[in-house]
């Protein structure tokens, strides 16, 4: 590959690079539009339940001292990103993403979460690899499975819905507050693993321009030489005696 | 890296009562064994020292993966949010009902800027 064909490559990765990059910063901004649509409902719906349930019922002094989060996330490695250079540059958190989960609490269900056993026990527990397992080892699968149902179930019930802290019969307002703020909080995880992906993408772009520029000053120096070595030749076509001539005399 | 980030599950929220009511509505709200919680409710009679506090709280915490702060309190902190550089607990300045999203105050846009200004 001569050195044309290398600087061609090179600007079209730039281009491709730079143009993704400005096709995420329109993402993240479309993004911003909608958390901020969806909080404007929340926050509008909210005045309402406020309104509706007078505003000393709704305050600060009505949550519950021994609040238990329903929703959480986990940070889990982006198996499909491809671990390069600019990984190692900027740390490990490139690799990852954060996942908005609902219900789970501490325990066996976060550990087996992580191991990646969740899905494998779903997909044995109520799909077709069952059909050539005998009928006891069938039985206990089910007795398992509705264990671990049960399980999942009382741990859901334990936490109480942040609606019941403000009353037993609260305005619809209120519920659909509730659900603006849940859809806001799964765009805000949205963001914030596009905002990952942006610095990524940024540190790719600086990376090319840097290799782009490296390239450009090689060349010219090269061509420089080779120009200057060109000239050297010519003079010497002209003036073979050049050095041996007395300027002095 | 999984193993070491397996504890990080919370969302702290730094906010006003409104923004902070309707994410704990969202169930993000929690109170551990220590009695610590995950939210402050921010109101004109808090002192500065006190968000500055609890920001730093939250960020040495080992629990908490993301930090929710209404841009216009990250503002009378700014050179704390803007010196904090660690990958987690990761930092999301949010809108809240008097001060709506301000695109100028945001770092990955003014990043941008910077990358394109060079």
């Amino acid at each position: 590959m001569n050195s044309s064909e290398k600087l061609t490559e090179i600007c079209e990765q730039l281009d491709t690079v730079v143009l993704e990059y400005l096709d995420l910063i329109s993402s993240y901004k479309e993004q911003w539009k909608r958390i901020s649509k969806e909080l404007e409902n929340g926050f509008l719906s909210l005045a309402h339940a406020k309104y509706a349930m007078g505003p000393s019922l709704l305050t600060q002094h009505q949550y519950d001292g021994r609040m238990k989060a329903d929703t959480r996330v986990i940070i889990s490695e982006n198996q499909g990103a491809k671990a390069n250079s600019f990984d190692n540059e900027l740390g490990q958190s490139n690799n990852c993403q954060l996942i908005l989960i609902s219900g789970i609490l501490d325990g066996p269900e976060l550990d087996m979460l992580f191991a990646g056993d969740i899905a494998a026990d779903t997909l044995e527990a109520g799909g077709l690899r069952q059909r050539n397992i005998k009928v006891s080892e069938k039985e206990n699968n089910i007795n398992m499975s509705e264990n671990l149902e049960k399980h999942n179930y009382t741990k859901k019930r334990s936490i109480k819905n942040p609606l019941n802290w403000f009353g037993i019969l609260v305005p619809s307002s209120l519920r659909e507050s509730q659900n603006s703020f849940k859809q806001g909080l799964q765009e805000m995880i949205n963001i914030i693993n596009m905002r990952t992906k942006i610095h990524v993408k940024g540190q790719e772009y600086k990376k090319l321009k840097v290799e782009k520029e490296l390239f450009l000053s090689s060349y010219h120096n090269i061509n420089n030489d080779a120009i200057d070595a060109a000239a050297t030749s010519k003079q010497e076509q002209v003036y073979p005696d050049a050095s041996d001539l007395d300027l002095d005399g | 890296m999984a193993i070491q980030q397996k504890d990080r599950n919370f969302l702290a929220v730094i906010g006003d009562e409104d923004s902070v009511t309707g994410l704990l509505l969202a169930g993000i709200g929690h109170v551990n064994s220590q009695q610590k919680k995950n939210f402050l409710v921010v109101d004109a009679k808090t002192p500065l020292s006190k968000i500055e506090e609890t920001f730093l709280e939250f960020t040495k915490r080992k629990d908490i993966a993301i930090i929710l702060i209404n841009q216009h309190l990250a503002d009378l902190i700014r050179p704390l949010v803007d010196d904090y550089d660690q990958a987690y607990p990761t930092v999301l300045e949010i809108p809240s009902k008097d001060h709506p999203y301000d695109p100028e105050k945001d770092s990955v846009l003014k990043r941008v800027q910077r990358i394109f200004g060079e």
